[in-house]
């Protein structure tokens, strides 16, 4: 009752790569979203490096400059006479140095257990799926207050609580694609000599997961960098004096009338990061889905 | 405890597998007997030919045989071991002796893995990695090792076959599963990958289990041939002896189905074919499975399930209360008996 | 047949649009189809069997484009029709069943009302109970047990035979001129596709309907067709009557493929290989296609002319440059096809 397969042939899929291809050239937003990485990157990895950079020098007679004004100070000061733009470098090194850990630590714990729930199913399935369950039913800023409240703020607490509230979304990924692949027959080839499911997992199942990798993680980078900034915002974040985008909106607030710098410039940094990651992630959605979409003639 | 005989690559004694159905999402849970009662036996160097349609329950039987499906009772032992009897890890050591060439050839390669990680996978889970290998097999398939660093995607489908081919002779295996090694490719290279099946099967001296749903297929390669309808073995015997004489009705059906490319006579043949569809493998007729579609069926057939004993000769065995060449066959069925059969 | 052929498709071109630019996927293909006749188009996967009629209905997929060619359908330009036109035709004249019933059937409409709709759609004035009482009949013929009942059901609750006959029973609704079955059996097991051939064919004769059937099955073939044509990348190599066919083939391909099918009705011996692999669209070889593979090759005019279809017996013709000395060819290469065969059963 098998006959020769319809098989994808070379016109079936690349009928569907001219639509792709049209899209091939960069589009204009990736460029915006790179050049605006590469702006607030060198920002983050060179300012530290310039005789300007003062973060924490207190300098009261210098307070509350607007931008562009000074040599010394191009972004202006604070209201302690800080050195904003040394202040947006740090604050930005802080919240990448917390923010990438904490979006691997994410994707190891939803990755282990979500191809662990999906290869074997069972009980490990079961509980796995409640224990989701029942993070997802909790909403994740009480979540977080309550746990740092308990333990109290610090970058390293940030970092591991960061990382346990994302998990699911990579499990449910990698769940889902232990359970369509395990009955495929290359993966019953790989049974049949002797693989364990260990070596399944990581030479068939694993690999297959890298794209959608790509396109959940980038987005998640920017929702974790914005709930940091939050949570420094409350002031359950990054301590002071250590300074942070969040905590130093909140710090301008009560400036807004006249010195609204203090609140626009590290909006501008949060919206410079998230935003080309999000965009990043949209291209690597599209990129898949011109290579998925096969139809057989 | 059976004694297999040494000769014995592999042999299934009264095997049954079952499995627990639901209809539907809330319907009554249903038992789905996929293998009932079967037992088959392969020599060193001989091809049991494995003929059933869909349903009849091959594939589980191969599954089970490969050890990727437990059996619900009954024994499967490969070179005298039970595979009921092993743990786990006994079990994947035991692997290395039975490999499978699997039906589609697009998908029983990963598509990510070059054609020289695809090969080397078996070689490297049991530890015995040797590059020049990889080279050998691909040339004891007629494919040169240049290739070896390509994508399955560059391949068509007679060459992916080959290189499963490759792949599943790479643990020198003490038997091959072939299941339905050529349905999926086109005529003209159907006869190529036939033809390095039967070479191999000579230099190799293989034992081999080829799984087909039609019999032109298992004619080419095998020593002999069993019959599977409905979870059971119906008819087994010599090649043959199946071929000039089939016995079961079922057989007869098979045979008849399959269209002959010759035009001259093609009114006389006019299949006739068995009414009605295959039941319903959760409900199965009792007595004999096939008797509902069955142009001979009488009363007996439905109280006792016919057991496979040999018929006229010791070696071909059938599983009918009324066995016996076609003869009446193509006489039209008469009402009552078209009726009955219908109603399945 | 003295009577004019109900479709005629002449030269017909067909490129696909690819990134690289457009891949010619059928290069000049012609034949007829007569009233009433089964014709059967033979070929294996790449040959563009299934896309020639796809051009002929007009469903092209939308990467698909017909350069050139001539498509008359009892007199009409199919090509030069409207979309409105198309569609009113099909289902009603024009009929086509696919190999796969499940993606061509709607999973959440009854059979019954699929059935239904398109009797309703060719005949306006029947009413619902007149529509019903057709379906119960059609489905009747078509072997559908319980017929009354089964209107009822949707489509996953009939087995995969069951489903081809249902689309059977659709696609002769509405007594079409022309049927065409692209693969209408190939994912069905041996004796189901059995079961589907003979409905087809007690529909088709009491019809009167021609029947195009597009396979890669040289049996279901000789079973089943009065005429063949035999399709190798795009193009045409030989058509005939199913005896000249099959008797006296006169293409190298064509005598390849006779000699290459599995068979059980011959003595199990060497099969033949055809060398080679078929090319695929975007490696078209120059010349004629087959050239690379073929036994009876001579070059330089194998490689650099296209041979034309031409005849070479009354309603016999092949794409071959030395179509008269294929026989001998055969019986020094491939004594196989000459070889008598077996009775299989009494």
């Amino acid at each position: 009752m098998s006959a020769p397969l319809s098989t994808p042939s070379n016109i079936a899929v690349a009928s569907n790569r001219v639509r792709a291809a049209t899209r091939r050239r960069p589009r204009a937003s990736v460029v915006l979203a790179l050049l605006m990485l590469v702006v607030t990157g060198l920002m983050i990895v060179i300012v530290p490096f310039t005789p300007i950079y003062s973060p924490y020098g207190l300098d009261l007679a210098h307070s509350l400059m607007p931008p562009f004004t000074s040599w010394t100070h191009p972004l202006g000061t604070d209201s302690l006479g800080r050195d904003m733009l040394s202040r947006l470098a740090v604050a930005g090194r802080t919240s990448i140095l917390i923010a990438v850990p904490a979006l691997l630590i994410n994707m190891a714990v939803g990755i282990i257990l979500g191809l662990v729930a999906g290869y074997f199913g069972g009980l490990a399935n079961t509980m796995i799926m409640g224990l989701a369950d029942l993070q997802l039913s909790f909403p994740i800023i009480i979540l977080l207050v309550m746990i740092v409240a308990v333990v109290g703020p610090g970058a390293k607490t940030l970092v591991i609580v960061l990382g346990v509230t994302y998990w699911v979304r990579y499990a449910r990924l990698a769940r889902v694609m232990a359970l369509s692949l395990r009955e495929r027959e290359f993966v019953l080839a790989a049974r049949t000599f002797g693989g364990s499911s260990f070596w399944i997992l990581r030479k068939h199942i694993f690999p297959q997961l890298l794209s959608s990798l790509a396109i959940v993680g980038s987005f998640d980078l920017g929702v974790i960098i914005i709930l940091e900034a939050s949570l420094s915002y409350l002031g359950l974040g990054i301590q002071p004096p250590t300074p942070s985008w969040g905590r130093m909106i909140f710090e301008g607030q009560d400036y807004t009338s006249r010195d609204i710098w203090l609140v626009v410039l590290p909006s501008v940094a949060i919206f410079l990061v998230v935003a080309s990651a999000q965009i990043l992630s949209q291209r690597f959605t599209g990129e898949r889905e011109a290579q998925t979409s096969v139809r057989t003639v | 405890m059976t004694v297999v005989s040494p000769d014995e690559v592999l042999r299934v004694e009264d095997l049954h597998v079952e499995f627990t159905v639901r209809q539907g999402r809330v319907g009554r849970k249903r038992v789905l007997k996929a293998v009932s009662g079967v037992d088959l036996a392969i020599h060193r160097g001989r091809t049991l030919g494995l003929v059933g349609e869909s349903g009849c329950g091959k594939t589980t039987l191969v599954r089970t045989i490969c050890g990727l499906q437990k059996a619900t009772s009954g024994h499967v032992y490969i070179d005298g071991q039970d595979l009921g009897r092993l743990s786990g890890i006994e079990l994947r050591r035991i692997r290395p002796k039975v490999q499978v060439v699997f039906q589609d050839p697009y998908s029983s390669l990963n598509p990510r893995m070059t054609v020289a990680e695809l090969i080397a996978e078996p070689l490297r889970i049991n530890g015995c990695y040797r590059p020049e290998r990889i080279d050998e097999l691909l040339e004891f398939v007629g494919m040169t090792p240049a290739v070896k660093g390509r994508l399955p995607a560059a391949f068509s489908g007679g060459q992916r076959q080959r290189i499963g081919i490759a792949r599943a002779l790479a643990l020198d295996p003490e038997i091959l599963i072939l299941d339905e090694p050529v349905s999926a490719l086109d005529v003209s290279i159907q006869a190529q990958v036939i033809t390095l099946l039967k070479r191999l099967q000579d230099e190799l001296d293989l034992t081999c289990l080829l799984i087909a749903h039609d019999l032109s297929v298992v004619r080419y390669m095998s020593h002999d041939i069993a019959v599977m309808y409905l979870g059971r073995i119906v008819e087994r015997g010599p090649r043959d002896e199946i071929f000039e004489r089939p016995l079961h009705p079922y057989t007869h059906s098979l045979m008849a189905a399959v269209p002959i490319p010759r035009p001259e006579g093609r009114e006389e043949r006019r299949r006739v074919h068995p009414r009605g569809d295959v039941p319903d493998p959760t409900a199965p007729p009792s007595g004999c499975p096939f008797r509902t579609r069955c142009p001979r069926a009488q009363a007996r057939c439905a109280l006792e399930t016919p057991p496979l004993v040999a018929q006229e000769t010791p070696r071909h065995a059938v599983a009918c209360w009324f066995p016996g060449p076609p003869g009446d066959w193509h006489q039209p069925l008469d009402e009552a008996t078209a009726a009955r059969a219908v109603e399945a | 047949m003295s009577t004019a052929p109900i479709l005629m498709v002449r030269d017909l071109v067909v490129d696909f649009e690819m990134p690289e630019g457009p891949v010619r996927v059928i290069d000049g293909v012609s034949f007829d189809v007569y009233p009433h006749e089964v014709l059967c188009i033979v070929g294996e996967s790449s040959s563009g069997k299934s896309v020639t009629m796809l051009a002929v209905m007009g469903l092209l997929p939308r990467a698909g484009r017909i350069v050139s060619g001539q498509i008359l359908f009892k007199g009409r330009d199919l090509r030069a029709a409207r979309p409105a036109e198309l569609s009113r035709m099909r289902g009603g004249e024009l009929a086509m069943i696919f190999q796969d019933p499940m993606t061509s059937l709607n999973p959440v409409i009854r059979v019954g009302k699929q059935i239904g709709e398109i009797i309703r759609q060719h005949n306006r004035r029947l009413d619902r109970r007149a529509v019903r009482a057709r379906v119960v009949q059609l489905l009747k013929q078509v072997e559908i047990p319980n017929a009354e009942a089964r209107v009822a059901a949707y489509p996953h609750e009939f087995s995969g035979g069951m489903r081809q006959r249902a689309m059977i029973a659709m696609a002769m609704a509405n007594d079409p001129d022309l049927l065409i079955a692209d693969e209408p059996t190939t994912a069905l097991d041996v004796t189901i596709q059995a079961q589907v051939l003979n409905v087809l064919r007690k529909m088709r004769e009491s019809r009167e309907s021609a029947l195009v059937l597009i396979t890669h099955d040289l049996g279901v073939v000789a079973e089943t067709a009065d005429r063949v044509v035999v399709m190798y990348c795009g193009r045409v190599m030989e058509t005939g009557s199913v005896e000249q066919i099959f008797n006296d083939p006169r293409h190298p391909y064509t005598a390849g493929l006779m000699a290459s099918v599995l068979r059980i009705d011959a003595p199990v011996g060497d099969l033949h290989m055809i060398k080679g692999q078929p090319p695929i669209a975007t490696k078209r070889p120059s010349g004629c296609p087959f050239h690379p593979r073929c036994g009876l090759a001579r070059s330089p005019r194998c490689e650099t002319e296209v041979p034309a279809l031409r005849s070479i017996g009354e309603g016999h013709l092949a794409a071959c440059h030395f179509a008269e000395e294929t026989p001998d060819w055969i019986a020094r290469e491939l004594p196989q096809i000459l070889v008598p065969h077996l009775e299989i059963l009494p």
